[in-house]
Parts: C-alpha cells; structure tokens; sequence
C-alpha cells in the first residue's frame, strides 16, 4: 500500500478494499484533523469530522477524478463541505453551504508523490503563512469566518454591522494579497 | 475591466460565492466565456482562496482516532449477499458449481481476500492496466453505473468489477458479463447485487484468451447461459 499513488488507492477503496483505506487515513489525516480544529477549535467536534470525512471517503460513488485536479484539494474540499455543514448544523442554521463543490477543478494538475511535488506542498504553505503578516486584522478575521467557520458574506456584513459591499472589497483585497505573494514566489523559483 | 460589460469584482466574488440569483449568475458565465480579463481575475482570486488551507498549524491527530474510526465505518459494513434465493436446490447446487467453475465471487470478503493475497507478494507489483467505465445502457435508468479495472500481477491478470444503482434480480435471474472482441462475446462471470443494488466480481483471465475492446453486463433469465438472451445493462 505504501507505494501506491492516492489514484490507486481511491480506486481500490471503491471496490472496498480496507488497507487501502488505512493508507489513505495514515497519509491524511493530520490534514483532515488539523482543518476540523482550526474550525471548531474543540477536539470532540474535530474527531466526529475526521470519522466523517474517512466515511464519506469509503462510501464515495462519485470519487476523485483526477482529470479535475490533485487529491489533495479534492479531500480538503470534501473536508471543507463536511465540516462547514456539521458546524452550520451545530448553528442550528439551515442556510445552505455556499462553496460551489466544483471549485477545486481549476487548480493545475501535479504528479503526486513525487520529492517535487512535496517541495512545492511545503513552498505553498511557508509562502502563504509569510502572506499572512501583510494582512489587517479586519482581513485575517474575515477569513477566519468565511473560510473557516461558513458565515456567508451576507451573514458577515451583518455580524459586523456593515453594509455587504464593503465585506466584498475586503474580501477582494484580501485575495489579491495572498495571490500577489504566490505569484511572485513562484516567478523566483 | 477595459470591457463596458464587464461586472465589477463585487459580482465576481458573489458569483465565486455562489451568492447570487439564478439569472445573474447564467449571464456571468455566459460573459467569463468570452472575456479573459474576467476569467483571469476569477482565476487568481479561487488560486488564492485555495491556499488558504496551507496557512494552517498541521496538529497531530490522536492516536485512538484511527480504531475508533475504522470500528464505526467496518461494523456497519453488511457483506454482500442475495437473500431471496430460489428454493429450487438443483438450481443452486449447479449455479454455485458454476460460481466456483469461472470463478467469480460476490462474497466482498472473498474479493478482500484475494486483492489481499494479490498485494502481500512484495515482490510482484499488483498493476492496473487498465480502467473501464460503464454506464447504463438505458439512459433512463442511469443510476446505474459501474467500473471494471484490469490489473495485473506478475503474469496473472484479473478483472475486477464494481457496480452501483442496479435493481435486485428476481427468481432465477442473475447479471452477467460479456468480454465483446470483434463482435463476439464469451463470458466472465455472473453475480448478483445486494438490497442497495451494488455488486463486485472478479475473473482471472486466462493467457491464452483472446484480448477485447468492450464490456457488456446483461440481465439473463437465469445463471447458465453461454449467449446473451437478456437485456443489456451496462456497458462500456
């Protein structure tokens, strides 16, 4: 199993072969765990995610197809709908979960597994927690609640008092940030 | 946004948001089709917003999680059997010499065994040559689906089947499934599918069997034929 790409072992998983779903949870679940408790800040919550996410995974008819992009993106999106929609539940809001599933679809395509690929994993991160020090206070909060915690913009503007188009211009600018610091990262490498 | 039709970012966002009506949101797609500098922008604000998750600190996850949750997911595993079966005891006794004959297995532990003895050789690599798609091949009925992959091991090759959203065959019926090479088509096995309508199989392929391009699955009247007389159901 070790050496078995993440393709491999969907593929196997589909067709209920165990160990190929305790590969996939070795590999991954420091990130499916990790995400859960940046959301929900409570282990308890975090560990009933983390069996949903794996559950979701065995009983999968759709699957990842890797034609839409990397693994990855595709479990960290699977994991983002499942932990937006328990914490929106734990809300006791109905409000459905506005991230369009397809979105992960335009990321680029990388071979997995590879040194390289693990190298621009880990050049990601560090370029966007660099990223993070140019952001205000008001910007990092606001993806603190969009990104992580599910409030829609609407929900936001309101929290805050404010009128939605300003929650949008600082969501954009918040965006441009980030993506003008991977940008130029990656035109040094 | 040089373009007069152009949207702001504020439409952008709240189209990237999905908040926003049915109308708008058409008449934005239709517009991101023809104008790159709107499609360029979209793409570089969801880049950034899939590097989000890479800011986050990476925390181990506790060491009892695994069994706790590969105990919920296998305990409410049910295997994989037909429960209706025909009370005609010949019937049975020649279907399960047959089952034994082709060697198919419905029976998911059986299939774990054997993927399982496929992989504890660390010396042959289990390979997947090929994957097969199959789709209904009534599009009314197109919850049904399935998939087939040909692996190989060593000089061993198996066909391994998946398929989902078929309805319970009734009485003596059973699937069955067609390797077609030039319009001809042998068997590889017959199986039945458990109350949510899935079902696997495998079949070992010989050497010297001829190769084939496409795969047919049928609905026969009962499990011994050497033709297709049923309707077809899936297919490649």
């Amino acid at each position: 199993m070790k050496n078995k790409t993440d393709l491999e072992l969907m593929q196997l998983v589909i067709i209920k072969h165990r160990p190929a779903l305790e590969e996939l949870y070795d590999r991954y679940v420091k990130l499916v765990y990790s995400f859960a408790m940046k959301s929900t800040k409570d282990e308890q919550q975090a560990r009933i995610i983390v069996q949903s996410v794996f559950t979701r995974l065995w009983t999968t008819r759709t699957g990842y197809d890797p034609s839409k992009g990397e693994y990855i993106n595709w479990l960290i999106t699977v994991t983002r709908n499942i932990t937006i929609d328990h914490i929106r539940k734990q809300r006791r809001d109905q409000t459905a979960v506005t991230m369009d599933p397809e979105i992960w679809e335009v990321m680029p395509d990388r071979t997995e597994n590879t040194p390289e690929h693990i190298v621009s994993q880990k050049l990601i991160r560090e370029q966007v927690k660099r990223s993070y020090q140019y952001l205000s206070k008001s910007q990092v909060e606001l993806i603190q609640c969009l990104y992580w915690e599910g409030y829609s913009l609407r929900e936001i503007a309101q929290m805050r008092n404010e009128p939605v188009g300003t929650v949008k211009s600082r969501l954009h600018q918040t965006l441009k940030i980030l993506r003008n610091h991977l940008v130029h990262e990656k035109e040094e490498t | 946004m040089e373009n007069p039709n152009c949207h702001g970012t504020d439409q952008l966002i709240e189209y990237m948001f999905g908040e926003i009506n049915e109308e708008d949101r058409i008449r934005i797609e239709q517009h991101i089709e023809s104008c790159q500098t709107c499609r360029k922008e979209l793409e570089e604000m969801r880049d950034a917003w899939y590097a989000i998750p890479y800011e986050m600190e990476e925390i181990e996850a506790p060491a009892d999680l695994k069994s706790e949750v590969m105990d919920s997911i296998f305990k409410a595993e049910q295997p994989v059997m037909k429960k209706k079966w025909s009370m005609n005891t010949g019937w049975i006794a020649a279907a399960v010499l047959m089952l034994l004959l082709v060697g198919v297995s419905w029976n998911n532990n059986h299939l774990r065994n054997q993927l399982g003895a496929m992989e504890t050789n660390p010396n042959l690599p289990t390979q997947v040559l090929q994957i097969f798609a199959l789709n209904a091949a009534d599009s009314g009925r197109d919850a049904a689906r399935g998939s087939a992959w040909l692996m190989q091991q060593g000089d061993a090759k198996k066909l391994v089947f998946s398929v989902q959203g078929l309805s319970q065959a009734e009485g003596q019926e059973a699937y069955q499934v067609w390797l077609i090479h030039n319009g001809t088509r042998r068997s590889a096995g017959v199986f039945l599918v458990d109350e949510q309508g899935n079902g696997v199989l495998t079949y070992d392929m010989k050497e010297q069997q001829a190769p084939f391009e496409a795969i047919g699955i049928t609905l026969e009247p009962d499990a011994v034929g050497e033709k297709p007389r049923g309707k077809k159901v899936l297919g490649t």
